[in-house]
């Protein structure tokens, strides 16, 4: 085993290998940023180049930009309220209104420092726990899916803002959005209104950008005042004390993000999601979750790159991709004449071990480009605003086009931009909406395919996993609904004080 | 469920909301024109169905169900609850002429959906940003004239040189090509 660590050593230790990790990274950063410019779409963009590289360092050059790109995405969801990949929406829920209160500065370190000690998390998770984990995602079938996207649906009530009906009825508007486009089992049309730009379902970034950001550009123009009042002279920063007080909230994030990375197909967003969800509901103040608790965009930051490693995990145990920029990523192996899967722990172990240690060094580098970032970025707050706004708009309409180079997305932006322009003028959150439309499909698919393999619905219940996540999204249900009654119960007590 | 918000500042709102019953009651009758109208017209269910779960309309029902029934909720809510939380646009402070600025947005959103193929996206970009700057209240024409200009054309150039997005030129295609 030593030797085949020591000849991993000296595969990784090239000037080459470190190069392309600093370079992946730093693309990764800047490209994730840019909204509409996700972090699978940079690795796919960077495929060609890795042709002629050795296998580690053109594997080490797409992990590099996966990486980067998770963390990069949390930098313009705090700033300008447009989250640059669909993991960091769940970022500015808490991100944008410190950035508002002006601690753009403190939003973004937070979020760097729960990315890394994620990071560096998921990847312990990956070295150690590779064949542990991926043989127990094995045990995962549909109805096992189902219910683990179900308890995942739960933290809608934690999302849902001020007001808890609206919030579900925006989850399950999100969930009925996701059904449009071909039928997945019978290939017939559902809701697409004969248009066939709508047979692939609704594009989730122009959504999410027509959400998040577009709302926010309108609302400067007709507010008297500007809702984006951000410092311009930003110079607060993470205190020891709210990074301890934060700790367990991103530990706790790190490992759902590895529990649910290590499952194929949830996704950093519901990690994400799910890791905030968790922190709300342990948080002796959950009323100040949505209003720039630092604690949240810890959760969010966590949760989504704590996924970046574990990911891996079922790629390199069974040769199965967790996700879409995984399966970039075995094309990569592939290209180089590699077959991730056990075979290769037996065949290539060196390599393996190479690429262990640069995802270590990238963790490393992805805090020293994140700072770096950070002082840079940080000065867009000093753009004046009237300027700042039309330059977010120029990069939600191009980030948008840019997803399918069709104009389509970007009336799909224009429409989700006054959907949610009027959602947040009745008082109605959307990130249940979005939460809805990421994990509706994974919903009913796994629904339809238990349904397929038994015809029955004892299939719900034959797994001691499908007990486990039952009882968990009963639990999660009640203790979420108890809570929003009894802080519903306090404010009307002290109303009628009042 | 019941819906009460306490304000930033601390104070606690609690009062009836007339929007709130119209959003409700709005909520359910779409739900219901959706349930008896869209869905039939617009999910095809085969015949082979064996399941009610297995039918392409199976979710797409349940949902708009339960949208319905909160709508309900909500507006039942907003008449009988003890109280239901201040709206969050209720902090909405419009500035004046605040609906002709939005409609100019709107347009400007619009403009960019359906102008590029034709006028090629670099120049809409740019009368996008102009008119922006305008209603967004810079004065100096001088600094209007070149952040009109050239922030557009950095956008521009990084998503087509460095993105390689292929972005309609309209009739500028030929001009680029050069």
């Amino acid at each position: 085993m030593m030797e085949n660590i020591g000849l991993g050593l000296s595969l990784f230790f090239t000037l080459q290998n470190f190069v392309a990790i600093g370079i992946g990274v730093m693309i990764g950063v800047v490209i994730g940023s840019i909204p509409g410019l996700t972090a699978t779409m940079a690795v796919a963009l960077a495929l060609p180049f890795t042709f002629s590289l050795p296998p580690v360092t053109g594997i080490l050059l797409l992990v590099g930009i996966y990486k980067g790109g998770i963390f990069g995405g949390s930098i313009s969801a705090i700033l300008i309220r447009a989250p640059g990949t669909p993991a960091a929406a769940c970022t500015t829920l808490d991100g944008y209104p410190m950035a508002r209160r002006g601690e753009a500065g403190k939003a973004l370190q937070m979020a760097l420092y729960a990315s890394c000690i994620a990071d560096v998390i998921s990847n312990l998770a990956l070295i150690f726990l590779a064949g542990t984990i991926a043989s127990f995602a094995l045990e995962f079938g549909p109805p096992e899916y189902f219910w683990l996207i179900a308890f995942s649906l739960t933290i809608v009530i934690s999302i849902s803002g001020s007001s808890l009906t609206k919030g579900i009825i925006s989850g399950l508007l999100g969930v009925l959005l996701s059904t449009v486009g071909l039928d997945l089992v019978y290939g017939t049309q559902r809701l697409t209104f004969d248009n066939f730009n709508l047979m692939g379902g609704i594009s989730y970034i122009p959504l999410l950008i027509g959400l998040f950001a577009i709302p926010e550009v309108v609302e400067f123009y007709v507010q008297r005042a500007s809702p984006l009042n951000v410092s311009s002279s930003d110079k607060s920063r993470v205190s020891w004390a709210e990074f301890k007080r934060c700790l367990p909230t991103i530990v706790r994030g790190s490992f759902i993000g590895v529990a649910l990375g290590s499952v194929p197909g949830i996704g950093a967003t519901a990690a994400s999601f799910l890791s905030y969800g968790e922190a709300r509901r342990n948080s002796k103040t959950p009323e100040t979750f949505g209003r720039g608790e630092i604690k949240g965009v810890a959760a969010a930051e966590s949760g989504n790159n704590g996924v970046a490693g574990a990911t891996l995990i079922p790629l390199l145990a069974l040769g199965i991709p967790g996700d879409v920029v995984t399966a970039v990523i075995l094309g990569a192996f592939m290209l180089q004449g590699l077959t991730p899967g056990p075979l290769m722990f037996q065949d290539n172990i060196d390599l393996i071990y190479a690429l262990f240690c640069g995802m270590i060094v990238a963790s490393i580098f992805l805090f020293g480009s994140g700072l770096f970032a950070i002082r840079y970025f940080a000065r867009i707050t000093d753009v004046p605003r009237h300027i700042l706004i039309p330059l977010v708009l120029m990069f939600c309409v191009f980030g948008s086009y840019a997803v399918q180079n069709q104009m389509f997305d970007v009336l799909i932006m224009l429409c989700f931009g006054i959907l949610g322009f009027l959602m947040a003028r009745i008082g109605m959150s959307t990130p249940p909406l979005l939460i809805g439309f990421i994990l509706g499909p994974l919903f009913e698919d796994n629904l339809r395919r238990s349904y397929l393999i038994a015809n029955d619905a004892s299939v719900f219940v034959r797994s001691p996993i499908c007990w486990f996540f039952i009882a968990a999204t009963a639990l999660s249900l009640f203790i979420g609904l108890r809570k929003e009654f009894q802080s519903a119960r306090a404010a009307r007590e002290r109303a009628a004080a009042a | 469920m019941s819906d009460t918000s306490v304000e930033a500042g601390g104070a606690p709102v609690a009062r009836r909301s007339m929007r709130d019953v119209v959003f409700g009651l709005a909520t359910a009758a779409v739900s219901l024109v959706f349930a008896l109208v869209v869905i039939p017209a617009f999910i095809s269910v085969p015949a082979s169905v064996k399941a009610a779960p297995l039918s392409p309309a199976f979710l797409p029902y349940v949902l708009t169900g339960l949208i319905g029934l909160l709508g309900l909720v909500c507006a039942a809510q907003a008449l009988f609850g003890q109280g239901v939380p201040k709206e969050d646009g209720e902090g909405f402070d419009p500035a004046s002429g605040w609906f002709w600025k939005a409609l100019l947005v709107l347009v400007i959103l619009a403009a960019f959906c359906w102008l590029p193929e034709s006028f090629g996206t670099l120049p809409v970009a740019i009368f996008a940003m102009a008119v922006l700057l305008v209603i967004g209240g810079e004065r100096s024409w001088m600094t209007g004239v070149a952040v009109a200009i050239l922030v557009p054309l950095f956008v521009w150039l990084f998503f087509t040189q460095v993105a390689q997005v292929p972005l309609p030129e309209g009739p500028l295609e030929e001009l680029i090509a050069l």
